[in-house]
């Protein structure tokens, strides 16, 4: 095994966190490393489909199945549309890369520089205080070892930098950003804000909080409003690793960067306790390599940092480095979900133009401070959602008509429907867990990482309690019929996946501590989804960042100080 | 008529290179207008298709067939649109050989009744004549399934083939350059989202 050159860092994975840590432990002045599992992409350059119009997509965009079905099983089967013919290159190639499923479950992850910062879907929330409470309050969980107030600064370092739209709303578990201008409401929004808000004083509906850019920010964007995010966007007007983070760690001059690098393991030196370096296999030739780091950050994506602890098995860490009390890979959470739609009419005079890469959002109004009367459930959900007019595919699939007339009318511009999806709070539960198979290999030889996930009961009375609010609000905004569906009932199609490696106080019960080290292993750092102790209602990507470089300014201090 | 297909555009270097040159423009003056987006993506261009996968005789059905679903009106119809070979290249490329059978013996069966009820070949038929057909076709083929997506139903295997000649001929005049941009208003790259307008205003959907 070759010892190749040592670095002040090394970060482990280069999507939403990895790509934060690299910034900001460069900026800071570390010689980092990063390693990315995933084939090379270049911003601009590497979006090959980001023009394609439909006429000139592979069968004008419609899904390859024979392809789909070989190779990415899992993956084309992703909702909201974030897998398709013109970003499939991004996502995980399933057949080569298996995992197991001890109950049904999807693992929806990139292979390519970036990660999901390229795919994600841009939302963009702060955690409330309440959210960081709720554990210690019912029991459910175990404490998180930080509160709001810790937070609260990087978040606003996080979102300076990122540049996030959004309106203020003045909610106490909702907080305020730092926010561009907001995208505009549609008629029907509007209408739907105006009723709710009316008729419940405790509920609001505020348009999507979503990292684009609706003003030029430090050279990118702004937004083009083309809703096409997934594809990559050459105007940097979306944040991902590649428009942003990536870039400001390069101008240091102190990052390296290195694709098609699977980490194995991360080694740990027994006699000083610390981390000592990180074993790769390289993805094209297969060569096993070592590098050597004063600090690492592990941020290889929820499962994917999960499945590195499990396999750095040592003398010292017989089950995987933070797992001496079998807590590591358990309590994973995520979001479970139900949507409900409906066609509400008098708005035919009003239309949009333009394509807004948001919709609208209805924060939490469930069990807030206290445990509402009519509640069968504990914690609570959020929705989000959107009132738009029904396009060309959906009106043509709505009849089977044919001739002048249906060609007029589906070219139109068509019924205005009304869709709010929630978001429930999944409560942590030692028994949803990851474990490895070792009898069981899957890419590069590795063990297969095996999901024992389900939801429970509190999650299925909370989809019953949101369908019904749904219906309700829906109703009073002027809809005949309303439509429940379920969205996100396979654990894993959320892609919110949280925890495994949570934080805590107390060695035996988490992973991390209050600054995201690992218990016993102070130069080790893991700031991405695993360390979760519970989920929260809205979606989690600000607050990994803001954990990341809250961790990263943390890790600095520490080495400059002589304690790492 | 030219219709792009597989292979086709996205990376070839004639559109690469104006794509650059677009972006180049964009970072030096910050315009970036749907106007000069049009203008790029033409000068990008795509390469024309391959050959046929069906039989003249099949297509022959296949355009009169589809010309009665999206006629001519004061816009091009499905011919002019290219779908008969857009469904030609599915053929070819991306349905399975049940759909395939399935869709060749309806275009037969349109052919069987247009003898029975004209005495001549489906392809031979009056728009008229080939709508009565399609008309009495369709009131005959019931759907059992359920979708909200268009593109959805066309991968239902429950689906009748009437529905799924009317469906792939719907796709395909709608996703082709000539519905996207004559009947549709494809607009690449919008530049700006203005949520509440007067719909007489801009009487168009927001196509991707």
């Amino acid at each position: 095994m070759n010892q190749t050159t040592e670095f002040d860092a090394i970060v482990i994975g280069s999507g939403i966190t990895g790509g934060w840590a690299a910034k900001e432990l460069t900026e800071k002045g570390l010689k980092v490393l990063v390693l990315e599992r995933g084939k090379p992409l270049e911003h601009q350059k590497g979006y090959v489909h980001e023009f394609t119009p439909p006429w000139q997509a592979p069968m004008h965009g419609l899904p390859d199945r024979a392809l789909d079905a070989r190779e990415y099983e899992i993956q084309s089967k992703i909702e909201r549309g974030a897998f398709s013919w013109a970003n499939r290159q991004y996502w995980i190639n399933d057949r080569q890369n298996p995992y197991e499923q001890v109950k049904p479950f999807r693992w929806h992850r990139t292979d390519v520089l970036g990660g999901r910062s390229l795919t994600w879907g841009r939302q963009s929330y702060r955690w409330g205080p309440d959210d960081f409470l709720q554990n210690q309050r019912d029991g459910h969980g175990n404490d998180w070892p930080i509160r709001y107030a810790d937070l609260e600064p990087w978040y606003t370092h996080v979102e300076k930098f990122i540049g996030v739209s959004g309106a203020p709303e003045g909610l106490e578990n909702f907080p305020d950003g730092h926010y561009l201008p907001p995208f505009e409401m549609t008629a029907l929004e509007k209408h739907l804000k105006r009723t709710v808000e009316a008729k419940w004083q405790d509920r609001r509906v505020t348009i999507g909080r979503v990292a684009n850019l609706t003003e030029a920010l430090d050279g990118r964007g702004p937004c083009q409003r083309r809703a096409i995010c997934n594809r990559g966007c050459s105007f940097g007007a979306y944040f991902s690793s590649l428009s942003s983070t990536l870039p400001a760690a390069q101008k240091t001059g102190l990052l390296t960067i290195r694709t098609d690098s699977v980490v194995e393991a991360i080694d740990v030196d027994p006699a000083t306790k610390k981390a000592t370096g990180v074993r790769v296999i390289d993805a094209k030739s297969g060569e096993r390599l070592r590098f050597g780091a004063k600090v690492i950050f592990l941020n290889a994506s929820t499962y994917g940092t999960l499945q590195i602890l499990l396999q750095s098995k040592s003398a010292a860490h017989p089950n995987g480095i933070g797992n001496h009390s079998d807590v590591l890979g358990r309590y994973l959470v995520d979001h479970a979900g139900v949507g409900a739609f409906a066609e509400i009419p008098g708005f035919d005079d009003r239309n949009y133009s333009g394509r807004r890469p948001t919709g609208i959002l209805v924060p939490r109004f469930r069990n807030v401070g206290r445990q509402d009367a009519d509640a069968d459930f504990t914690r609570g959900y959020g929705y989000q959602g959107g009132a738009m007019r029904d396009d060309w595919t959906n009106t043509a699939a709505q009849t089977d008509g044919f001739g002048a007339g249906m060609k007029h009318q589906i070219a139109r511009p068509g019924k205005w429907i009304a869709f709010l999806g929630a978001f429930c709070e999944q409560l942590p539960q030692k028994d949803n867990r990851v474990t490895l198979n070792e009898n069981k290999r899957g890419g590069f030889g590795l063990p297969q990482l095996s999901f024992d996930v389900a939801y429970g009961e509190n999650e299925r009375r909370m989809k019953l309690d949101a369908a019904k609010q749904a219906e309700q609000m829906l109703v009073a905004a002027g809809a005949k019929h309303v439509v429940t569906i379920p969205v996100r009932a396979i654990p894993g199609v959320s892609i919110h996946e949280m925890g495994g490696a949570r934080m805590g106080h107390d060695p035996v019960e988490s992973v991390l501590n209050a600054h995201n080290q690992v218990h016993g292993v102070p130069n080790l750092f893991v700031t991405d989804g695993a360390a979760m102790a519970s989920s929260g209602t809205v979606n989690p990507s600000l607050t990994y960042m803001a954990l990341t470089a809250r961790a990263a300014d943390y890790a600095v201090a520490q080495l400059k100080a002589g304690a790492l | 008529m030219k219709i792009h297909m597989i292979g086709t555009g996205p990376a070839s270097p004639s559109r690469r290179a104006a794509l650059g040159a677009l972006l180049v423009g964009v970072a030096t003056t910050g315009a970036w207008t749907s106007a000069s987006a049009a203008a790029a993506l033409q000068a990008a261009g795509a390469a024309a298709t391959a050959g046929t996968g069906f039989t003249k005789p099949e297509l022959k059905i296949l355009a009169v067939a589809a010309d009665a679903i999206v006629p001519v009106t004061d816009t091009p119809g499905a011919v002019a649109a290219g779908v008969p070979h857009f469904i030609d290249a599915l053929a070819r490329h991306w349905m399975a050989a049940d759909e395939l059978a399935q869709f060749r013996a309806g275009l037969a069966d349109l052919d069987k009744r247009a003898q029975q009820r004209h005495k001549r070949g489906f392809a031979a038929c009056t728009p008229a004549q080939a709508t009565a057909i399609l008309q009495d076709l369709r009131a005959s083929s019931p759907y059992e399934g359920r979708t909200f997506e268009l593109a959805a139903r066309i991968e239902d295997p429950k689906a009748p083939f009437y529905l799924r000649l009317r469906d792939l001929v719907v796709f395909g005049y709608f996703t082709s350059e000539i519905g996207s941009t004559k009947e549709l208003r494809y607009v690449a790259v919008p530049g700006r989202f203005d949520g509440d307008v007067d719909v007489k205003t801009w009487p168009y959907q927001n196509v991707i």
